[in-house]
């Protein structure tokens, strides 16, 4: 079985928002000086891959992302928790793709790498598009299931647990089959040993180039809101005279 | 030349920082306040083979350079001083061995140490002798196939939960009374009494313990180096891991810099943030220049080490000095920008203040690293 978990570089979500700034024309967010990481729920597509390579005899993972030669971090970071392999699809971003782009790259990797089960995040942290995953299985011609949290194989083929609003569905399938990951506790990914660290640097990353395909929507605007921030006191005597007068002042604000 | 960590050091910083985000952040202040050592993280020290940094390869280890330890360590004092310890500790009480131990005694009790299965301590200072090494009481006279170890050790760190002690002892010959200082790989047994030490400033959670050793018998083949080796060996152990004091000393200065830049930004007086007051300011520039120049002291003399310079012992003598004063003096500021606040243990400044102390004082106290200092520049005979 060929894993391949597709994995999104992006700006730290925690950067605090003084240090957010837009650049190249206004269309993208400054990257330079400010920590990259690899987006949260593509961790979880990772763990959920790594473990499941655990329990089937001669599975590989392999990492791939779309990118600069900059987000080969992500990559790095797969390696030193044991992924099999690293691939970039080169792309420089000069402003926001959309998903559909996106997903005909990853698409056209899986193709070429020959994987039978693409593991992605429900949604990158940055842009929170949550597109990528069900239009790459779309692209794929494969089956796509949504929200899942851990993966087992099972007599005939594979049992993806997923979630839903009030518990959980389990569903069985075949490979070929895009699973798109949300967290959950069983699915944080493993922190590296320092041996594995230090391989990860030296180990290759491989380059799989992919033509990227048109999409309908361009970003046409970027801007930071700007958040005007007012404080008032509410006068009163007691809680009572002060909830009133907030009531009050909420209404006329139209809050309420 | 080039002034920035490779890519492969950071990439482990970045590894480190996230170990110790999951695992010690959230235990940072209760392990001060329960002042017990931390068996949890120890032994995820050990999983993510933090323990195994100061060993080499073939035996079990990461490699054991020094630069790497010196990044790991600051990175995990950041967050906590107690922890940052346990590595440090790990490499304090092997190095003897590394350095001058037989294949045979590497083999016998490196791989146990490196995987963290087992745990190690250094024991040279004793109640009469600190800064006066030469001044050891401790004994050790040959009787058949082994030695008869006598003596006391005080503020030994680990020396309670090791399993193997680097213990210096002085050989006394039988017939002439010649003494001659040596090194000792001493494992626990009959014949030793551990006692706690409690009640520290800081650094709560690293027990520092007193041994006792009454009559142990300690094998022949426990030597390390030959019998009058110990002073060097003693003196080269430090030169080693003083840059990891070092280290533990920027990552606390780190640690209380970054608390009190956040502090400054968020806590408004007189209608502004604090931060916007000169006078803040200037503490702040003070602290980043103080905790910048230590770290690429501490650098430097971490990668000395690694490239076995010459003068490796007089740089590592400079950056423990250097970093445990700045951290001292970045703590102290840090308190003075918390006002009120970083005076109570409802922030972690208190702490830090209180762990950067000992760094000024173990693996050699600062007087007595200026006089290696100015010793290297007077030459001989001063
Ligand atoms: C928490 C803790 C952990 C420790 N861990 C270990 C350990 O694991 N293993 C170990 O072997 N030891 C350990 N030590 C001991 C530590 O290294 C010694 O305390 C230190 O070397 C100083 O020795 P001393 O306390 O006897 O002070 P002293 O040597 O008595 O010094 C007292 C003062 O006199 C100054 N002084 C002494 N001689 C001179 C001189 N010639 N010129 C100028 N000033 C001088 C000193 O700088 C100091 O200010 C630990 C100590 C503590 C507190």
């Amino acid at each position: 079985m060929q894993i391949m978990v597709c994995l999104k570089q992006i700006l730290d979500p925690e950067l605090p928002p003084r240090d957010f700034r837009l650049e190249k024309g206004e269309m993208t967010p400054a990257a330079e000086g400010v920590p990259l990481v690899m987006s949260s729920f593509d961790q979880n597509a990772l763990e959920v891959g790594l473990q499941l390579r655990e329990k089937m005899a001669g599975a590989t993972v392999t990492a791939v992302t779309v990118g600069p030669e900059g987000a080969e971090d992500v990559l790095r970071k797969a390696l030193a928790v044991k992924a099999d392999r690293a691939v970039r699809v080169p792309l420089e971003q000069d402003s926001k793709l959309s998903g559909g782009i996106v997903a005909g790259l990853l698409a056209g990797a899986a193709r070429e790498l020959g994987a039978d089960l693409v593991l992605c995040g429900r949604q990158a942290g940055d842009w929170d598009g949550g597109q990528v995953g069900l239009i790459l299985a779309e692209e794929l011609g494969w089956p796509g299931a949504n929200l899942v949290t851990g993966i087992e194989p099972g007599s005939g083929g594979l049992v993806l647990k997923c979630e839903l609003d009030e518990g959980y569905e389990v569903l069985e399938g075949n490979a070929p089959l895009v699973a798109v990951v949300t967290n959950h506790e069983t699915n944080v990914l493993r922190i590296a040993k320092v041996k594995d660290t230090m391989a990860a640097m030296r180990k290759k990353v491989e380059q799989i180039n992919v033509a990227p395909q048109g999409g309908r929507l361009e970003l046409a605007s970027l801007e930071i809101p700007v958040k005007e921030v007012n404080c008032e006191i509410i006068p009163g005597e007691d809680g009572v005279e002060k909830a009133d007068n907030l009531f009050k002042r909420l209404l006329e604000l139209k809050v309420l | 030349m080039n002034f920035e960590l490779d890519k492969e050091l950071l990439f482990l910083k970045e590894m480190v920082r996230d170990l110790v985000q999951e695992k010690v952040a959230p235990r940072a202040a209760e392990i001060d306040e329960q002042d017990e050592f931390p068996w949890d993280i120890k032994e995820a020290l050990a999983e993510h083979e933090i323990l195994a940094m100061p060993f080499p390869e073939e035996y079990g280890g990461t490699g054991g350079k020094v630069l790497p330890m010196a990044i790991a360590i600051e990175e995990i004092a950041k967050v906590s001083a107690s922890v940052a310890m346990i590595p440090s500790g790990q490499c304090l009480g092997s190095v003897a061995i590394i350095l001058a131990g037989t294949e045979e005694q590497k083999q016998r009790f490196l791989p146990g140490l490196a995987s963290g299965e087992k745990m190690c301590a250094y024991g040279l200072t004793e109640p009469n002798a600190g800064s006066d090494v030469g001044g050891m009481q401790s004994t050790a006279v040959l009787d058949g196939d082994e030695y008869i170890i006598n003596g006391t050790k005080r503020f030994i760190t680990f020396g309670n939960i090791a399993d193997i002690l680097t213990v210096f002892a002085k050989v006394v010959d039988k017939n002439t009374g010649e003494k001659k200082l040596s090194c000792f790989a001493v494992e626990k047994g009959e014949g030793l009494v551990v006692r706690n030490l409690e009640h520290k400033l800081g650094v709560k959670g690293t027990p520092t313990a007193e041994l006792f050793f009454d009559n142990m018998r300690v094998p022949k083949e426990n030597l390390l180096g030959a019998e009058g080796d110990g002073f060097k060996i003693a003196m080269q152990v430090l030169d080693k891991t003083r840059s990891e004091v070092a280290a533990q000393a920027i990552g606390i200065a780190q640690g209380a810099l970054d608390y009190a830049v956040q502090y400054a930004r968020d806590r408004v007086q007189f209608g502004s943030p604090i931060g916007k007051f000169q006078a803040i300011q200037m503490k702040l520039a003070d602290m980043e220049m103080k905790t910048q120049a230590a770290r690429y002291l501490t650098y430097v003399a971490a990668d000395k080490y690694d490239r076995k310079a010459h003068d490796r012992g007089k740089y590592s003598a400079m950056a423990k000095a250097f970093a445990s004063d700045a951290a001292m003096y970045v703590t102290t500021e840090a308190i003075q920008i918390l006002g009120g606040y970083g005076y109570s243990k409802e922030y972690p400044v208190e702490r830090m203040f209180r762990d950067a102390k000992i760094q000024q004082i173990y693996e050699g106290t600062n007087e007595i690293q200026r006089i290696v200092i100015a010793r290297s520049l007077l030459g001989r005979g001063f």
